[in-house]
């Protein structure tokens, strides 16, 4: 069974349909890329899987659970972590915060009773363990990242490349079962692309599954194992790597119709 | 003459305990409420009605002043986080005008326009203050503003401090972070308004009377421009900036040229103070204080256990 798997899912704005009865499944491990021209709802669909935005219909389906009516930050909790397009870290937060804030959540003290009464007094106890455990996975993800000597920067003064990067290491900040990542190659230079290639790998055999839009087609035809292609929100081929290149419809998608 | 600077400093203190209530809600959450003086009047009406009509004693009136207040702030908060920026304003500033108007108009419990009078004052140790024990009051109104300080400064500096600082930033980055926004948010405006209860509270209980007119829109307005003025996300700039301004608008009465100076023209020095700080310093006069909170961690978690 898929990990994550959507069923006739479906958005529309006004009259244009964004994301037209898709389906998509996603298997545990796996690198997943989601491409198809401007416009192609992509990203709509990112946006209503990962709560951000709801669909007018169909469901989404997360380890077995139907997860379609819950705010996003539930759909975080409950291990989907993602990226944005136009990344969208903490400006004026320095770097070290920003995965602070990603580990937010997950810093729980193990409860010694279900008591509400008891917790609270203990309070004072678990902040302690619960901020270190933040501190000090915080850290681990800055090193993973090669971010530790720019930890005290403000985000927004960081290289376009590296702001990048920290955004997925917030987002793993998490502990994420499934990564999305919208567009991690954009506005990178080449050498920066292969760099973030191999930093995917090394993501996904870390036993986190990894699910990406992406317009640079060297990426994607590089790591992923499946691909879906969208075009005007309706999915229009699936299938590895090779299929989809030769997929008479996708390049029409990509190059328009070819007169005889 | 002297009377005169203690009153003085019993008003900084009490609208000081509003304004850095205030400064949570804007300045740490970024969330601009302009009811806090609908929640002061919330305050000071409880703490009325508790004296007169039931016989209560201050202090637990004023508690339960606070509590009310904070009560309304989730009423209304709950409907109302949903909007943003210019929109949450707007309707935070017909909440406050309800809440006058239903004191206006509610005269069984209220008695309207006349407002309430013969409020007792608090007593402690076994003395009831009047109006006329000044130091008495300031050091009990200013105990208030440091209390408040540093309950502010626990919750800017924690977990939780973070995650408002976060929502400020980037509400939707926040919440695909897995920080339960809408809680976060009702829980500053929450605190708020417990803050504002509290000093309405003091308000009436000092004034030993209320009156509906006074928790009007321009109230919420000038403790907005205390917190902004001093600087916001800065509790230390707010007190300043309430200094600032209610002695900006006691000026005349000070210098005892208020036959000279009508009290209109109170309103035209502030505004012009306020156009002046805007053009040349519009993060306020000392500005926000960046929070490490990595150094912050590091400090209170690690080096503790050294």
């Amino acid at each position: 069974m898929p990990l994550l798997y959507t069923q006739n899912l479906r958005r529309e704005f006004g009259g244009v349909i964004a994301v037209a009865d898709v389906d998509i499944e996603i298997f545990k491990d796996s690198i997943t890329g989601l491409i198809g021209p401007n416009g192609a709802g992509k990203t709509t669909l990112f946006n209503t899987i990962t709560g951000l935005d709801f669909p007018t219909s169909g469901h989404v389906f997360f380890k077995g659970e139907d997860i379609t009516e819950l705010p996003a930050y539930k759909i975080t909790r409950s291990g989907i972590a993602r990226t944005f397009q136009n990344i969208r870290l903490f400006k004026e937060m320095t770097v070290f915060e920003n995965v602070m804030i990603g580990r937010h959540f997950r810093g729980n003290h193990p409860r010694i009773v279900n008591n509400k009464l008891v917790n609270f007094i203990l309070g004072r106890i678990y902040v302690k363990t619960e901020e270190k455990d933040i501190y000090e996975n915080s850290l681990k993800w800055l090193n993973f990242f090669d971010l530790l000597d720019m930890r005290d920067e403000y985000a927004k003064n960081l290289p376009y490349g590296k702001q990048r990067e920290l955004e997925i290491a917030r987002a793993l900040a998490t502990e994420p079962e499934i990564l999305f990542l919208d567009e991690p190659a954009a506005g990178m230079n080449p050498q920066e692309t292969e760099s973030l290639m191999i930093t995917i790998k090394k993501i996904r055999d870390m036993g986190i599954t990894i699910v990406l839009i992406e317009h640079d087609m060297k990426l994607v035809m590089n790591i992923c194992d499946k691909i879906y292609v969208l075009n005007y929100g309706k999915k229009i081929a699936e299938g590895t790597p090779a299929q989809v290149q030769n997929n008479k419809e996708v390049i029409e998608a990509y190059l328009g119709k070819i007169d005889e | 003459m002297l009377n005169f600077v203690l009153l003085i400093f019993i008003y900084i203190g009490i609208y000081a305990i509003a304004s850095l209530g205030l400064n949570l809600i804007v300045g740490y959450t970024g969330l601009l409420s302009l009811c806090q003086a609908g929640f002061l009047a919330i305050g000071a009406y409880t703490t009325a009605v508790l004296m007169t009509a039931c016989h209560m004693g201050f202090w637990e009136s004023m508690i339960i002043s606070g509590f009310l207040a904070s009560l309304f702030g989730i009423l209304i908060g709950i409907p109302t986080l949903r909007l943003k920026g210019d929109y949450l304003a707007i309707a935070t500033l017909g909440f406050g005008e309800i809440v006058k108007n239903v004191i206006l108009n509610w005269d069984s419990v209220t008695k309207g326009p006349m407002g309430i009078n013969g409020i007792p004052g608090p007593s402690i140790f076994g003395t009831t203050l009047s109006s006329m024990d000044k130091p008495e009051w300031i050091v009990i109104i200013w105990v208030g503003v440091v209390v408040t300080y540093y309950f502010i400064r626990r919750i800017v500096r924690s977990r939780i401090g973070r995650a408002l600082e976060a929502i400020r930033e980037d509400e939707i980055a926040a919440s695909s972070m897995g920080i339960n926004t809408a809680k976060y948010k009702i829980g500053a405006f929450t605190t708020g308004a417990f803050l504002a209860g509290i000093a309405g509270s003091f308000f009436a209980a000092f004034n030993q009377s209320v009156a509906p007119l006074t928790f009007d829109f321009m109230m919420s307005i000038m403790i907005l421009c205390m917190a902004v003025l001093g600087g916001l996300g800065n509790s230390f700039a707010t007190i300043i900036g309430t200094i600032i301004i209610v002695l900006a608008s006691e000026l005349p009465r000070l210098l005892g040229i208020s036959h000279i100076i009508p009290p209109q023209l109170n309103q035209i020095l502030f505004g012009f103070i306020l156009v002046l700080i805007m053009i040349y310093r519009p993060q306020g006069i000392i500005g926000r204080i960046k929070l490490n909170y990595a150094k912050i961690v590091k400090e209170e978690i690690f080096d503790l256990e050294k």
